[in-house]
């Protein structure tokens, strides 16, 4: 990868990246430090990997630091983290923040999942690469968490309702 | 494999897809119906919204991430070549305001005695009338010359009297021959004793600025403009007889004096004018076979050294 193809791909990529660490993170500073992370990787293994294997190499070394960021400092932003009593109910609840709490209801697995297949369009084999499964594994993990979020989805909703027929 | 409740995940999307085979289809339709919960997890699945991304957010460290490292190139190349252009700058201007230098030319080891330019006209042109041909062929070897007037005496010429008609007549006379007659105007010695004396009494005291001197005057000899009165004087007629052999001879003979000159003070080097610079061509000229052209171009910068060998 040449300087050149380095400095397109942040120009392309960067954003992509840095929203995906904010999902997994929750912490707008930790982000851009896991996305600084991973470009200055990206940077000094330039010349093992390819411009169309780079977002894949950065969304692992991005992956990969914030687990250890998590082991290290025992950050507990981790959507897995967020207790399923957290739930906010409100009237002003709208079917974005719906979305986002039962996306925030997921581990990170899960929640990485999601975001490669949906966001990226990576395919199985792409994402088990990127995250050390199996394909089977990544297919497994990927039903769950649609049939999780889609289980959180009709909880949020049915609280929705029952709160708005109360109102 | 047989699908059951522990690995029926592993089938489902794939299922979804239509990535099964017939019989994998088969089977795992048939666990669908003996599990009928099954069904319901699978419409969840295709229930579940997709995730799309929030493009408001982007990552504004996008500048410093970015590798500049062609602009330090380029930098650092306009920083060389400024340091380049300013010593070239420098040592130009530091050349353009060098001292006009004397032209320089083959030197004889022995030659490095002062000839003494001639400052007193007058003793000059006082002798010009009386100075006849004869005398001036006899007296033109630079060994005869008195490298100090005070320390060789009265010169012979020196003894004559000068007269105002001569005067008169040495106004009207072209200007290159009166500098030819002035390059003649050096006292001589009464005998080759007396010059070997001088010549010893003088040497350590004029070790340094004597070859500037000797190069002023004999430059002054050899100057093109001065040819025709040279060789009027001196009674020899172009071409001056500039063969072959004595081609060699000059080559072979002055060349290395000239660059042991021109090495003996470093600051003389850049100091080489186009007068060494035609003694130079000459010598690779006959190295190249190419004599009689190097004759042709160059045989009157060496008239004069054929004038004190005559």
């Amino acid at each position: 990868m040449t300087r050149l193809e380095y400095n397109r791909l942040i120009d392309s990529f960067s954003d992509r990246l840095f929203r995906y660490a904010l999902k997994l993170t929750r912490e707008h500073n930790w982000s851009q430090d896991l996305v600084q992370e991973g470009l200055a990787k990206l940077w000094i293994h330039r010349a093992k990997v390819t411009l169309d294997h780079a977002p894949a190499f950065l969304y692992k070394v991005v992956y990969n630091k914030m687990i250890d960021d998590t082991r290290k400092n025992k950050r507990t932003q981790l959507s897995g983290a967020v207790p399923e009593k957290s739930i906010q109910t409100s009237a002003a609840l709208e079917h974005k923040d719906i979305l986002e709490q039962a996306f925030g209801q997921l581990d990170d697995k899960q929640k990485q999942i999601i975001m490669l297949r949906d966001w990226q369009g990576y395919s199985y084999k792409e994402i088990g690469e990127i995250l050390d499964y199996n394909e089977s594994l990544v297919k497994v993990h990927l039903f769950r968490a649609r049939k999780k979020m889609r289980a959180i989805i009709n909880q949020l909703n049915t609280i929705q309702t029952s709160y708005n027929e109360n109102q | 494999m047989k699908i059951n409740k522990l690995n029926y995940e592993t089938f489902v999307i794939d299922y979804l897809e239509g990535q099964l085979s017939a019989d994998q289809r088969q089977a795992f339709e048939r666990f669908v119906e003996d599990h009928p919960e099954v069904r319901a997890e699978m419409d969840h699945y295709l229930q579940a919204p997709i995730m799309t991304e929030d493009e408001r957010v982007v990552y504004s460290q996008k500048a410093k991430s970015k590798k500049r490292g062609s602009v330090l190139y380029w930098m650092l190349g306009g920083v060389l070549v400024l340091m380049l252009g300013t010593g070239v700058w420098m040592y130009s201007s530091t050349s353009a305001a060098a001292p006009e230098v004397p032209v320089l030319r083959p030197m004889q080891q022995e030659d490095t005695r002062v000839l003494p330019m001639a400052t007193e006209d007058k003793q000059v042109k006082s002798l010009e009338s009386e100075m006849p041909l004869e005398v001036v062929q006899e007296n033109w070897p630079i060994e005869s010359r008195k490298t100090d007037a005070k320390t060789a005496g009265v010169p012979l010429q020196l003894a004559a009297t000068g007269d105002p008609e001569s005067e008169k007549k040495d106004n009207q006379k072209p200007a290159a021959q009166t500098d030819v007659i002035d390059q003649l105007n050096q006292p001589l010695y009464a005998s080759d004793t007396d010059q070997a004396e001088a010549v010893a009494a003088a040497a350590p005291q004029v070790a340094e600025n004597s070859i500037t001197k000797t190069v002023q005057v004999e430059t002054k000899m050899m100057s093109r403009a001065q040819l025709p009165a040279i060789q009027a004087l001196a009674g020899v007629s172009t071409p001056v007889g500039l063969n072959e052999p004595r081609i060699v001879e000059l080559v072979t003979t002055i060349m290395p004096r000239n660059k042991r000159t021109v090495k003996k003070k470093s600051g003389w080097r850049k100091l080489i004018t186009p007068q060494s610079y035609e003694d130079i061509d000459l010598r690779s000229a006959l190295v190249s076979q190419t004599l009689k052209s190097a004759v042709e171009d160059t045989e009157n910068a060496f008239v004069p050294e054929i004038l004190l060998t005559k």
